[in-house]
């Protein structure tokens, strides 16, 4: 068995959309939809400020707070734990209540197969939205398609600054296990209790960790 | 799904000069998606928002599609394009060049290269320049002034010797990293990593930005000063270390010309017979020539006064000491608004942790008094021993292709007859910069002085919008006999051109470069869309029907290649034989250059200044008429320098940091990357936003004077309340001018009422030694629109 996660480092990320446009490269997402998004957060008065930047996804829950509403069986999780949404059984037709019921405000509608370019679809947008079906409920899904044939979400492979770690929380020696029962990576909101499978690490408490360090060789089965 | 259908092409990005290795996945012609490649050394799979955002860049419908020639009068609102075939461009732009050429002069025709970025303009301009020097033209425009002057081009050469090289710091060896005004986490996206990596294992970052721009935001330590006034805290800096002992006095000694004797009287070096240059032997009491290099029995004097055969004179360091020593860090709280204990503390921490290293970009090259603060913050790497060491501050050159520019083609003292030497700027034609600020070609067009300036080529580059004073840059272009202009995008300027001429993205372009760990042929990873030709075929046909065909290799541009690439012993041929190309180690990095032997002298090879060695004070500078040492000067125009424009306009405007998203004016058509930051906006501190009675979101109206005080212009942007700026300065984000269809955001334009911030500045407050355009510290107001 695996449980695929992921550790999110808010220290290293500087707000640069890589990750965002990542995802829109790799699952041609629709105008509208982003399975990722960055919150930036001021605080203090200048000079004595501060700003980070944290993205937020799925959190790819084990207590899946979507599924316990969905009037349907379109929630589902598949292979390594991964919360799957299957477009031909989402029937609420984009006014579905998993969309409040998620805590983490990361499910989006689908709200039509509308190119980017006024009357006029790119040759990958052709191909790519067969995928998408109008009105269903969509979010990140780690690149199922891409974890499942060995590779890595594309956002942590682009993050240009390493913010983001993608590991199985099952094996234990793992970077990504080791972080978690260190409890130098937490849920973003613990008192959920929804036993996600993204954290993130706590402030200080990855510097110097070493696991980040982008010299270390990535573990070998990605 | 086919996946035998889909060909894996490697090849790099080129939007910015990092250059990332990437991996193109195409199928049946067609770009499924670009990637980082995990196999590149500079970006180990990781890849930035522009070079992700390929597909949507070269299949965008508003792309430039063939090329035009207007039909109706400039000035007219529509300039009636034509479609017209590429012979018939090609032809008539030679017919024009050769006219204008046989009528004025080659000096009259400009050549003007923009940035890198959309079209590879940091690989292609060095045939761009051959086309100029065979034209006969001295005039060649670039980006320095705005960008990289004092950096890297050309740097400080006169201090230095580091001409055309570029700061290449050892980010796993540093312990110490000081920024200024270089959004280096964004702007250098396989760098990020590197820093953060060093951050992480206990390397302090420090950064220097007026703006929390994302780096900054990172650092350990940010310290805000007043825009402008950086110089001032540098000087403060110096100050600190030489009060509290913590110069390197061995390596001043040897490797810089701090013991120079320099004359009380004139400010010149202490010269007799034979010997340029003197220092003060101390144990023997009597002066020394300092050429070549020291032997044992000789120590020279760094501090004290001196009299040389009547002379009376000191050692240059003296001179240095007594000018930074009113410079205390209590003085610069005052210039710079940064606290004296976080200047002394900063100061401290750089001299004390070894190795240190520092870089800086923009922010530097946008101001008055650019020149001496590079100058000054380069010299904390001299006098603190963090010289061109591993992890300090060290230099180097891209990979030594074949020079292809073929300056040998101007014609005897070509310098003189450019507009760089004709405009005073007499360190720049002491270097032979040809590539010169885009304000004196406006400046020649409008009024015929030195001589007139009547046509122009423009390759990528966006001078209704990426030049100060937008309006003067508009209204020279309109007097133009002839002007074409080259893009992907159709841009401000174009209203002002004769033809326009749809240009390749980089994507579809080919090239030669070292992307580590490869020696790479770069081929298009799609065909050009629509008629669009790669700006390189551009060059060498028009080169051809210019009568220059052979020195263009006739035309064959895997010859050019192959010539570029002599120096490495292989061929275009062999790159493509085994994909992603040849494997290329460059020599390790030397360290420690000005102290290698020479051969033929035996004796240290020193570094390429007029003294030989570094030059805290430069003899050459002052014989041309400016000041030897980099003394403090407030920023022009200021609140301190100007404060007649203060009055009226009480605000500071302040533009610069680039997010990762942008290349400068580039992209903003790009709908995924538009999502992401949708309008143009201006930042303005909560406290100043509240007294204005400004609320977040609202549309404001920044306004500016010209010199003399009268409106400058103006522009409309959305008001961003932070307290990521000081109460007083405003910041406004360059390159906005263009609309995005897909999420119905309309084109701004360039002028009054645009999202220009160039429109802001009269471009007369210029730095006198590089000619870089006082930027960063100009007086503003805002109102609700």
């Amino acid at each position: 068995m695996a449980r695929y996660g992921l550790a999110i480092d808010p220290s290293r990320c500087t707000g640069c959309y890589a990750c965002i446009i990542a995802c829109k490269s790799e699952n041609s997402t629709l105008p509208g939809v982003s399975w990722i998004r960055i919150e930036e957060k001021e605080e203090g008065e200048f000079p004595k400020v501060s700003k980070t930047w944290t993205p937020v996804l799925c959190m790819q829950c084990a207590e899946m707070p979507c599924e316990q509403v969905c009037p349907t069986v379109a929630i589902t999780r598949g292979e390594g734990g991964i919360v799957l949404i299957d477009p031909q059984s989402c029937v609420c037709d984009g006014a579905g209540p998993c969309l409040s019921a998620c805590p983490y405000g990361v499910l989006q509608v689908n709200q039509g197969n509308r190119p980017y370019f006024r009357d006029y679809l790119t040759p990958h947008e052709k191909q790519d939205y067969e995928v998408h079906v109008q009105g269903a409920v969509e979010k990140c899904d780690l690149c199922y398609h891409r974890v499942v044939a060995g590779m890595q979400p594309s956002c942590v492979q682009a993050c240009p600054s390493k913010a983001m770690l993608f590991g199985d929380l099952d094996e234990r020696a793992g970077d990504l296990a080791q972080l978690v029962s260190r409890g130098q990576a937490k849920p973003l909101r613990e008192d959920l209790k929804s036993d996600p499978s993204v954290f993130y690490i706590d402030k200080g408490a990855g510097k110097g960790s070493g696991v980040f360090e982008s010299g270390l060789p990535t573990p070998s089965r990605f | 799904m086919s996946a035998n259908r889909t060909e894996r092409i490697h090849s790099y990005c080129i939007h910015c000069a990092a250059l990332c290795g990437i991996v193109a996945y195409v199928k049946d012609g067609y770009l499924v998606k670009v990637e980082g490649d995990p196999n590149s050394d500079n970006n180990a799979g990781t890849l930035c928002p522009k070079g992700l955002s390929a597909k949507q860049e070269i299949y965008h419908p508003g792309r430039l599609k063939y090329p035009m020639k207007r039909t109706r009068p400039k000035g007219d609102a529509d300039p009636g394009w034509q479609h017209i075939s590429w012979d018939e461009a090609l032809n008539t732009m030679a017919a024009r060049m050769n006219e204008i050429k046989a009528l004025y002069g080659p000096e009259s025709f400009f050549f003007q290269k923009g940035s890198t970025g959309g079209s590879s303009g940091s690989e292609w301009y060095r045939f761009f320049g051959r086309l100029s020097s065979l034209y006969g033209s001295p005039n060649h425009g670039g980006t320095g002034h705005i960008c990289c002057y004092s950096r890297s081009c050309p740097g400080l050469p006169l201090h230095f010797g580091n001409r055309g090289l570029h700061p290449s710091i050892d980010y796993e060896k540093t312990n110490f990293i000081l920024l200024v005004g270089y959004n280096i986490l964004h702007t250098e996206p396989p760098l990020a990593r590197k820093i953060l990596d060093a951050q992480q294992r206990g390397a302090k970052l420090v950064v220097i930005d007026p703006v929390l721009a994302p780096t900054a935001a990172k650092a350990d330590i940010w310290l805000a000063p007043r825009p402008g006034t950086d110089l001032a805290l540098f000087l403060a800096m110096h100050h600190v270390i030489i009060h509290e002992g913590l110069v390197d006095a061995d390596f001043l000694k040897y490797w810089t010309n701090a013991p120079f004797l320099v004359r009380d009287d004139n400010g010149l070096f202490v010269s007799s017979d034979g010997s340029p240059y003197l220092v003060w032997n101390t144990k023997e009491s009597a002066p020394q020539p300092a050429d070549p290099w020291f032997p044992s029995h000789v120590e020279p004097a760094l501090n004290g006064s001196y009299s040389v055969n009547g002379i009376s004179c000191r050692p240059a360091w003296q001179l240095f000491t007594d000018m930074v020593e009113a410079c205390s860090p209590e003085w610069a709280e005052k210039m710079t608004w940064v606290e004296a204990e976080d200047i002394r503390r900063v100061a401290r921490l750089y001299a004390n942790t070894k190795p240190a290293s520092t870089d800086w970009y923009n922010g530097l090259h946008k101001s008055s008094n650019g020149y001496y603060t590079a100058v000054a913050l380069a010299l904390l790497s001299v006098v603190t021993g963090n010289w061109d060491v591993p992890g300090g501050l060290s230099f180097e050159s891209d990979p030594t292709f074949k020079d292809v520019k073929g300056s040998q083609h101007l014609p005897e003292g070509w310098i003189n007859n450019s507009l760089v030497a004709a405009a005073g700027f007499k360190a720049r034609a002491y270097n032979k910069e040809y590539v010169g600020p885009m304000n004196l070609v406006a400046d020649a067009i409008l009024t015929g002085k030195p001589y007139p300036i009547k046509g122009m080529l423009a390759l990528a580059s966006g001078m209704g919008t990426s030049n100060p004073n937008s309006k003067k840059m508009m209204d020279a272009l309109k007097q133009l006999d002839f002007l074409v202009m080259g893009d992907i995008w159709e841009t401000p300027a174009m209203a002002m051109a004769d033809i326009i001429l749809p240009c390749a993205t980089h994507w579809e372009s080919e090239f030669v470069n070292y992307n580590p760990p490869y020696l790479m042929h770069r081929r298009p990873i799609v065909e050009p869309q629509h008629e669009a030709w790669p700006d390189l075929k551009i060059i060498f046909e028009l080169a051809k029907r210019l009568g220059f065909g052979k020195e263009f290799w006739d035309g064959d541009i895997k010859k050019a290649f192959n010539t570029m690439l002599e120096p490495f012993k292989v061929t275009v041929d062999d790159l493509d034989a085994s994909p992603p190309g040849v494997r290329y180690a460059p020599p390790p990095q030397p360290y420690r250059r000005y102290a290698a032997t020479d051969e033929k002298s035996g004796k240290p090879k020193g570094v390429a200044t007029p003294t030989g060695k570094l030059e805290l004070y430069s003899e050459k500078l002052k014989t041309l008429g400016y000041g030897p040492l980099p003394a403090w000067k407030e920023p022009e125009p200021g609140p301190v320098s100007t404060p007649d424009l203060f009055r009226e306009f009480p605000l500071i405007l302040s533009s610069g940091f680039k997010p990762m998203h942008w290349l400068h004016g580039q992209l903003r058509a790009v709908p995924w990357l538009r999502e992401c930051d949708k309008e143009p906006s201006v930042w303005i501190n909560r406290r100043t936003a509240q007294k204005l009675g400004i609320p977040e979101g609202e549309r404001v109206m920044v306004e500016t004077p010209k010199r003399d005080g009268t409106i400058q212009g103006n522009v409309v942007l959305k008001a961003v309340l932070t307290e990521a700026v000081h109460p007083q300065v405003i910041y406004i984000p360059y390159g906005w001018w263009q609309g995005c269809d897909s999420l119905a955001l309309e084109g701004y334009g360039s002028l009054d009422g645009s999202a220009n911030v160039n429109n802001l500045y009269d471009d007369s407050f210029t730095d006198p030694v590089s000619g870089t355009i006082g930027m960063v510290s100009y007086p503003c107001r805002v109102r609700k629109e």
